[in-house]
């Protein structure tokens, strides 16, 4: 009985265990096990889905793909790593030793060398036929107009899974718009590879990225960054910006900035550079900020273009003596000579005449403090003080510009707006969106709000015509042109305080002044030449808006 | 009866021996499938290619090159014609 009862234990226990082991192999890795059939039976791939490109208005592509490959070693297959590493080196233009690291571990079925390589490269290194070196292809962005335009653009990288990502500019704005969505093809295939037609196959098309149409031109753009680079070394600028913009709709046609980098190649630039400044640094706008205070004291109906103003000696608010920029007193002028002359004290006059509340309230509504809500990734918002911390001296300042910060981008939409009838413009870059299918969506012009009348804008464009042609920056000015202007040096905060020597010289205006074509602002960053805007901002923009007048042909008077 | 038997009979194996050649066929075709597949793939990176090469040789940064190359320089002075002296053109069409 006892021998039963073992032989009886003894099938029980092996029943349990049998019995486990198939629970475990049929219950608890049934999943893992049916992935791993299904490897060997079916062909799994992602169909990548192709980034869209980037176009200017004219239809030329600033950005599109081009084929690159990934070039890999399999260690594991190459014979002599030393000759490898060198062959390889000598073709990629990179250090032997970055590669033969990369060979140490020989049991390594394979190991990147270099992504993104060109088709040239590549084809040299097939040529050479070395055993253990493969080639994947992968999309690369192509430049054809090389760094034009860079801040603009951004530039692709990758994120921290190794896929390709959009950073700063359109790129990162627009990243999920242009990377698309990928696919997947998952069917059966035979021993050799190739797929069976009558098995079981589940296919999702990949969704390519949209192409992004651009108000941008790209002969402006090109203007725009020649004569920039060529005034920065005319006039020992340390860095500067042209920001242009149609006043009608809020379109960028141009947008320049330097120092720039080359988008192909950033990873070789300084971190620092990859910002765009014209939407991510602000400034002191000076001068260039008084035609709006005149606008608004205009607006209010307290003064005219023609009231006279008493400049007899520079103005005391609080501890401070307001000066003009030279120190020079005209007597009794006009409203309109305030401009000309720039006359700081005058500024004060009528900021004193509009009073604390209106003029914080005109400041804000021109969209000071607040994202201009550009289609750029980069945009960073200056802080503006809060109302109750505004002091006499704040307010005094701010009339010619002084104290209050601004970017490059929010001084030229302000100032379109007088360009246009008054309306402030929400500033766009991105025209339209055309989808892989074809089907394209406009952004259209949007209108934030009117900050001044039509008939104040019209005072104010004659007010800065006059401007130009009597200012100190009428030697430069192309003879038959209207053009509306105004020039502003400022001076740089440093430790608080204002620097004496550095000064950021700037003019911006509008052109044809009757019927403007174009907005435009240029910056220079602590001129050696001389450190007024009149003599080097306004130049420069001078030169660049007769380039636009001969590409868009528009006759002088 | 013997008929019908012999007459369904045929049928059935005739489509038994359709099915076997279809499938045999099909399953052959994936290979072709696979080349055409790549075939595709070919083009379109042909395509990509002379996309890039047109884009390129466009480029304002290429015919700058090649219009200095050819002697073109850009122009210091501009004129500018009055509408009326197209008239002098218009005249002599007359």
């Amino acid at each position: 009985m006892r021998r039963i009862w073992l032989v009886v234990t003894f099938f029980i226990i092996i029943f349990i265990i049998i019995s486990v082991r198939l629970f475990y192999w049929q219950v608890l890795s049934s999943y893992h096990l049916q992935t791993e059939a299904s490897s060997q039976y079916t062909l799994q791939m992602t169909l990548p889905a192709r980034r869209g490109e980037i176009v200017t208005a004219d239809g030329y592509p600033l950005v599109m793909n081009k084929t690159a490959y990934l070039v890999y070693a399999e260690p594991k297959n190459i014979q002599n790593p030393m000759l490898f590493s060198k062959a390889v080196a000598d073709v990629l233009g990179v250090p032997e030793a970055s590669i033969a690291a990369k060979l140490t571990d020989r049991l390594r079925m394979w190991m990147p060398i270099q992504h993104k390589t060109g088709e040239e490269k590549t084809q040299a290194l097939k040529k050479l036929g070395l055993v253990g070196l493969g080639f994947q292809d992968e999309p690369a962005r192509y430049y054809p107009e090389a760094s034009l335009a860079a801040h603009l653009i951004g530039f692709v990288g990758s994120d921290q899974n190794g896929l390709d990502t959009g950073y700063f500019g359109l790129e990162g704005y627009y990243n999920r718009v242009l990377a698309g969505k990928p696919g997947s093809l998952e069917i059966e295939k035979d021993a050799a590879g190739a797929p069976i037609l009558i098995g079981n196959s589940r296919r999702i098309e990949a969704e390519h990225g949209s192409t992004l149409h651009l108000h941008i031109d790209r002969t402006i753009q090109t203007i725009a960054e020649t004569r920039l680079i060529e005034g920065i070394e005319k006039y020992g600028a340390k860095e500067g910006t042209v920001t242009i913009m149609d006043p009608a709709t809020g379109g960028i046609l141009a947008m320049a900035s330097y120092p720039s980098y080359d988008p192909k190649n950033f990873i070789d630039y300084d971190k620092t550079v990859y910002k765009n400044p014209i939407v991510a640094s602000s400034y002191e706008p000076g001068s260039t900020f008084k035609p709006l205070i005149v606008a608004a004291a205009i607006d209010k109906g307290l003064i005219k273009a023609t009231s006279n103003f008493d400049e007899s000696g520079p103005v005391q608010v609080g501890d401070y003596a307001i000066r003009t920029w030279n120190n020079q007193y005209h007597g009794v002028i006009t409203i309109n000579q305030v401009l000309e002359y720039s006359s700081n004290v005058g500024m004060v006059y009528i900021e004193k005449l509009i009073g604390k509340d209106a003029l914080i309230s005109f400041i804000k509504g021109l969209g000071v403090g607040k994202p201009t809500n550009v289609d750029l990734e980069d945009e960073d918002v200056p802080e503006v003080r809060s109302d109750k911390d505004w002091m006499d001296i704040d307010l005094a300042t701010a009339s010619f510009g002084q104290g209050i910060a601004l970017t490059p981008l929010q001084v030229v939409r302000a100032i379109a707006s007088i360009a246009n009838g008054g309306w402030l413009m929400e500033p766009h870059i991105v025209a339209s969106i055309e989808q892989a299918s074809g089907k394209k969506s406009e952004i259209k012009p949007k209108k934030i709000k009117q900050v001044m009348s039509s008939s104040t804008a019209g005072t104010l464009t004659e007010m800065m015509v006059d401007a130009v042609d009597n200012g100190e920056a009428k030697f430069a000015k192309p003879k038959g042109y209207r053009i509306a202007g105004k020039t502003g040096t400022a001076q740089i905060p440093v430790a608080g305080h204002y620097d004496t020597t550095k000064t950021i010289a700037s003019f911006v205006g509008f052109a044809p002044a009757d019927r403007p074509k174009f907005v435009m602002l240029v910056t220079l960053r602590e001129p050696s030449s001389s450190q007024w805007g009149a003599e080097t901002a306004a130049p420069l923009f001078f030169t660049i808006a007769k380039d636009i007048f001969l590409y868009l042909g528009i006759p002088s008077q | 009866m013997k008929k019908l038997i012999i007459s369904l009979s045929s049928i059935v194996l005739l489509l038994v021996v359709s099915e076997i050649i279809c499938a045999c066929q099909l399953v052959v075709a994936g290979k072709s499938m696979g080349q055409v597949d790549y075939e595709i793939a070919n083009l379109e990176q042909t395509n990509i290619l002379l996309s890039e090469q047109v884009a390129s040789a466009s480029s304002l940064i290429t015919i700058r090159q090649k219009a200095t190359e050819l002697g073109f320089q850009s122009t210091k002075t501009v004129v500018t014609m009055r509408k009326d002296q197209f008239s002098v053109a218009m005249n002599a069409a007359k």
